[in-house]
């Protein structure tokens, strides 16, 4: 009797921990994905009171290391709860919409722009907890540039779930990302405006920046949607803080308000003091004024004529002693004074105030040129790389001039009023190479001007979406990259640098790139790059090569022989302002594409890949014996792949199949098993080891109970009966209460026997595969 | 007498992870070496999940205690200190984030879809769910830890006497009341699937 019950106990047990095993998860790489992202959360925590650039650079290459480990991980097979309670948003410049369900698991990120879609890039959020999400998110924005201590403003709008749950669930996300970085933070609650959510989709903005424009233009008429919605996140937080200020911030239970928290960063900008300088030194020149003392008034951050502004109010007394009051509209960018009004103080708006001076003198580009060469010693004709732009530096209009001669680099700044030399510097130019290259590029090689350069710098302009009127440091010279003449532009604007490479011939870019400009601070740190490479002169377009020539480099490249590649096919085409030959064809199971360029005959690109449609002449074995690699994996060793991915042991599989096949061109070993009432399906490829495909079902044809009879259990009911009677040494006469299950102990499926014999109960554990006996016990029945 | 002998069999079958083992993986995790984290997931991830969804009562929350847990094993592995009893340290992270889940369920207004303990589109075995079933709702919620702990992690009882402060005696009793109530349950489940 009690026999019995230790029997079922045992199968009770079985049967708990067989269930659990099976339902519990098995995506420990979501765990790991987890990990890596909540290691930048501890790093950001670190380095978050440090206000230094450094404290940015260490949220970078965390939350680096976790977009490099991101592609890793595809969708694991983790999840449950997929409906969705809320969608967070996150506006900085990327616009990113995070779905999560009511346990605030994501269930899906989108990128609402081109920005976004670079930020997520291959990383996958699927089950992660919202805050993980949050984190790689804004640590990707830092990595990228976006936020940084330049303008480090967010705005996350929660939509869905209802308003009290909206409102905790926008406080938490703006505690977690003011806790990883000194952001500015402003939080709203979306709710439901049909106008608003037109405006959105008409212009490709999130609803939350939608809601955000419209409620600073609400605060101040003065501004219209539609100019207000170029501007960055950080931009219009800077201008909102100005229209709120002195009104209330928070305490309002509206839940469609917005709650800001931090400070956005002027950080892009020259700074009040700065601009207040500016401003001076133009009342000075123009009015003849002077300051009073603390006579600043107010100076806050604007949008006005197209551009940040400070907008500047202040009283100073003329050279006559008038006392005046001033307004003042300085780029904040460049310090640029655009608008100035000037009024007498005592007077109100009634009298315009008429300045007695008008400093108009200035002296001319040319004017500044001659003093800059004769102070370097210099004729004009041996000079290159000459550039020359107007900047204002400490307040004073300069002309920046810079010019190379006989191996020096000389860099000027004449101001524009007097024509007096503020600045002179004279270095070795380090690419300096021989008398015969001094030649400059841009006066030798002109063949075909196709674009001009002011057309180059609109495309240029226009490819980075910013304005003229807005960059500053603008550099362009024509220089040969790859064979092909190019127009290098760099410029700057709002704390970038770009640095653009836009072919002579068809105008099309061909080289972007967008950096955070580490030196910015204001306008007078401008450091032009000035590399002047030696001139590439050497590979003119002049030689032109016939498309035989092309092939024969082709295969010669590609090591193949003429008569054993079919499917050819060549045309000429224009590839990033190269005209080329396309050449295709296939030889032996792959592909081969190849660009060469006409005018010099060298290969541009080359490609191999394997051909999916490819069938081997005669057998499959053809690949692997001529072209692939010789096997790196041996079928073992992609089993216990496959074994240990799904997490059983060898010994408690059964119906093993494994045989090699092609799945896309990639040769690999097809591996099915099952395993206690599951299907196992893999693909492993065989030049890597590594998993292609690994699926696992529920398998139909499994019984617990009959399983005796299925072709896993190798040994039979009868022959463990006899494997235990012959061990127990009886008679199978003798024997009476006979039981046999066949259950499952950790893994293995076994025969639990239980018998009596004489005064003995027997029990016995059989190994149902092998036959071994597991376990044996003999007691005396009482 | 008879149930001692059983209860040692019992326990001595699950050698899967040694403590040894899992106190040199914790190490390296906290080294760094987060791959070590995936073998202790393999080697643990039943007795989380089951340790888990006995205290929760749902395994959508069960598996996401299990994520979490694991998560939050990576983050401590450096404070931990090897013990003989790296299995405890485990479970007791995971008691606390099944409780936390528990609090935070409280205060969210529940539907009844997501109570429903074992979802009929959980990709097991129907056995396997009837099982799981079966220990939700037939059990007291100590009788349902006990058997967790015994059946899916190998506990003894002395053990998991230790491991909930309770008398051995009191586990002893509460688990062979629990394993009366399984079995019934399941003889008779067994029977109506027959028919």
């Amino acid at each position: 009797m009690k026999k019995t019950t230790k029997n079922e106990e045992m199968t009770v047990n079985a049967r708990v921990r067989t269930a659990v095993e099976n339902a519990a998860p098995n995506d420990a790489a979501s765990v790991i994905n987890d990990v890596k992202a909540g290691q930048s959360v501890m790093v950001d925590m670190q380095t978050k009171k440090t206000k230094r650039r450094g404290a940015w650079r260490a949220v970078v290459a965390a939350a680096l290391a976790l977009v490099l480990m991101g592609g890793a991980f595809a969708g694991g097979m983790y999840f449950s709860d997929a409906r969705v309670a809320s969608i967070v948003a996150l506006d900085v410049n990327p616009s990113i919409e995070i779905s999560v369900n009511k346990k605030e698991r994501v269930l899906d990120v989108r990128a609402l722009n081109d920005d976004a879609a670079a930020i997520i890039g291959d990383m996958d959020f699927k089950g992660s907890t919202l805050d993980v999400t949050v984190n790689a998110l804004v640590g990707a924005m830092v990595r990228e540039g976006y936020l940084s201590d330049i303008a480090n403003s967010i705005l996350v709008s929660v939509d869905g779930g209802g308003d009290e749950y909206a409102s905790r669930l926008r406080e938490h996300v703006s505690n977690l990302i003011g806790a990883m970085f000194d952001g500015a933070v402003m939080t709203q609650t979306v709710t439901p405006d049909k106008e608003l959510d037109a405006l959105a989709d008409k212009y490709g903005i999130t609803k939350g920046k939608a809601r955000l424009i419209a409620e600073i233009t609400t605060q101040n008429p003065r501004h219209t949607f539609e100019e207000l919605v170029a501007l960055s996140i950080n931009e219009l937080n800077l201008i909102r803080t100005t229209g709120a200020a002195g009104a209330e911030n928070g305490g309002s239970s509206r839940p469609d308000e917005i709650v800001s928290q931090g400070t956005p960063s002027a950080g892009a900008y020259i700074g009040a003091d700065k601009a207040y300088e500016y401003a001076l030194a133009h009342a000075a020149a123009n009015y003849g004024a002077v300051t009073d003392a603390a006579a600043l008034i107010k100076a806050p951050l604007d949008y006005e004529h197209g551009v940040m502004v400070y907008e500047l109010e202040f009283y100073a007394y003329s050279a006559d002693g008038e006392h005046l009051e001033f307004e003042y509209d300085v780029n904040a960018l460049t310090g640029e004074i655009v608008g100035f009004e000037c009024e007498l103080a005592d007077k109100g708006d009634s009298g315009i105030y008429q300045p007695p001076v008008v400093s108009g003198s200035s002296v001319p580009e040319s004017e500044a040129k001659a003093t800059a060469l004769a102070h370097a010693g210099v004729k004009e004709s041996d000079i290159y790389a000459y550039t020359c732009k107007r900047d204002f530096e400490n307040g004073v209009e300069v002309y920046e001039i810079d010019f190379k001669c006989a191996g020096y680099e000389y860099d000027y700044e004449i101001a524009v009023a007097t024509g007096a030399i503020v600045k002179s510097n004279k270095e070795v130019d380090d690419d300096y190479r021989a008398p015969e290259t001094t030649k400059a590029p841009e006066t030798t090689a002109a063949p075909s001007t196709a674009v001009t350069e002011a057309e180059a710098k609109a495309t240029a302009l226009s490819h980075a979406g910013v304005k003229e009127s807005d960059i500053y440091a603008y550099t362009c010279k024509r220089d040969f990259e790859n064979g092909v003449e190019v127009y290098e532009i760099d410029f700057k604007c709002a704390a970038y640098e770009y640095d653009y490479e836009i072919a002579v011939a068809t105008g099309k870019i061909v080289k972007s790139n967008k950096e955070v400009d580490d030196d910015h601070r204001a306008p007078e740190t401008t450091k032009t790059p000035e590399t002047t490479k030696a001139p590439e002169t050497t590979a003119a377009p002049s030689t032109a090569v016939t498309e035989a020539e092309a092939k024969a480099t082709a295969l010669s490249h590609a090591g193949v022989k003429e008569s054993d590649i079919y499917a050819y096919t060549c045309k000429r085409d224009f590839e990033n302002g190269v005209e080329v030959y396309e050449i295709d064809f296939k030889c032996a199971a792959y592909e081969y594409d190849y660009e060469i360029a006409i005018a010099t005959g060298k290969i541009v690109k080359s490609n191999k890949e394997v051909d999916d449609d490819y069938r081997a002449p005669e057998t499959t074995k053809a690949p692997e014996t001529t072209v692939a690699p010789s096997t790196s994996v041996t079928e073992a060793e992609a089993k216990a792949t496959a074994l240990s991915h799904a997490g059983v042991k060898e010994s408690d599989i059964y119906a093993y199949t494994c045989k090699r096949d092609f799945e896309n061109g990639v040769e690999v070993y097809e591996i099915e098993f099952k395993c206690t009432g599951y299907e196992y399906d893999y693909e492993i490829a065989v030049a890597t080891g590594k998993i292609v495909k690994s699926n696992k079902e529920v398998d139909d044809d499994y019984h617990h109970d009959e399983h005796s009879t299925s072709g896993s259990a190798s040994v039979t009911a009868e022959q463990a009966k006899s494997i235990a009677l012959t061990h127990a040494n009886v008679d199978a006469g003798s024997v009476y209460d006979y039981e046999c299950e066949l259950d499952r102990e950790h893994g293995t499926d076994v025969y639990e026997i239980s018998f009596k014999s004489g005064r003995y109960e027997f029990e016995y554990e059989i190994n149902a595969s092998t036959g071994a006996i597991i376990k044996s016990d003999r007691e005396f029945d009482d | 007498m008879l149930l001692f002998t059983l209860t040692a069999v019992t326990a001595q079958r699950i050698p899967d992870a040694p403590s040894d083992v899992l106190n040199g993986l914790i190490a390296d995790v906290a080294a760094g070496n987060i791959d070590s984290l995936g073998e202790i997931y393999s080697l643990t991830r039943s007795s989380v999940y089951g340790y888990a969804l006995s205290i929760v009562k749902n395994h959508s929350d069960a598996e996401d205690v299990t994520h979490d847990a694991y998560v939050a094993i990576a983050t401590s592995a450096l404070s931990y200190t090897p013990s003989d009893k790296p299995m405890a340290w485990i479970l007791t992270i995971a008691k606390n984030l099944a409780l936390m889940t528990l609090r935070k369920r409280r205060e969210r207004e529940l539907d009844e879809a997501e109570v429903a303990a074992i979802p009929d589109t959980l990709d097991i075995l129907p056995a396997d769910k009837m099982v799981l079933r079966e220990c939700i709702e037939r059990l007291s919620d100590d009788e349902r830890e006990i058997v967790m702990l015994h059946a899916v992690t190998g506990y003894k009882h002395r053990e998991i006497a230790e491991f909930l402060d309770m008398p051995l005696a009191t586990v002893l009793s509460k688990y062979s009341r629990a394993i009366k109530k399984l079995r019934a349950a399941l003889t008779e489940e067994h029977g109506r699937m027959r028919k």
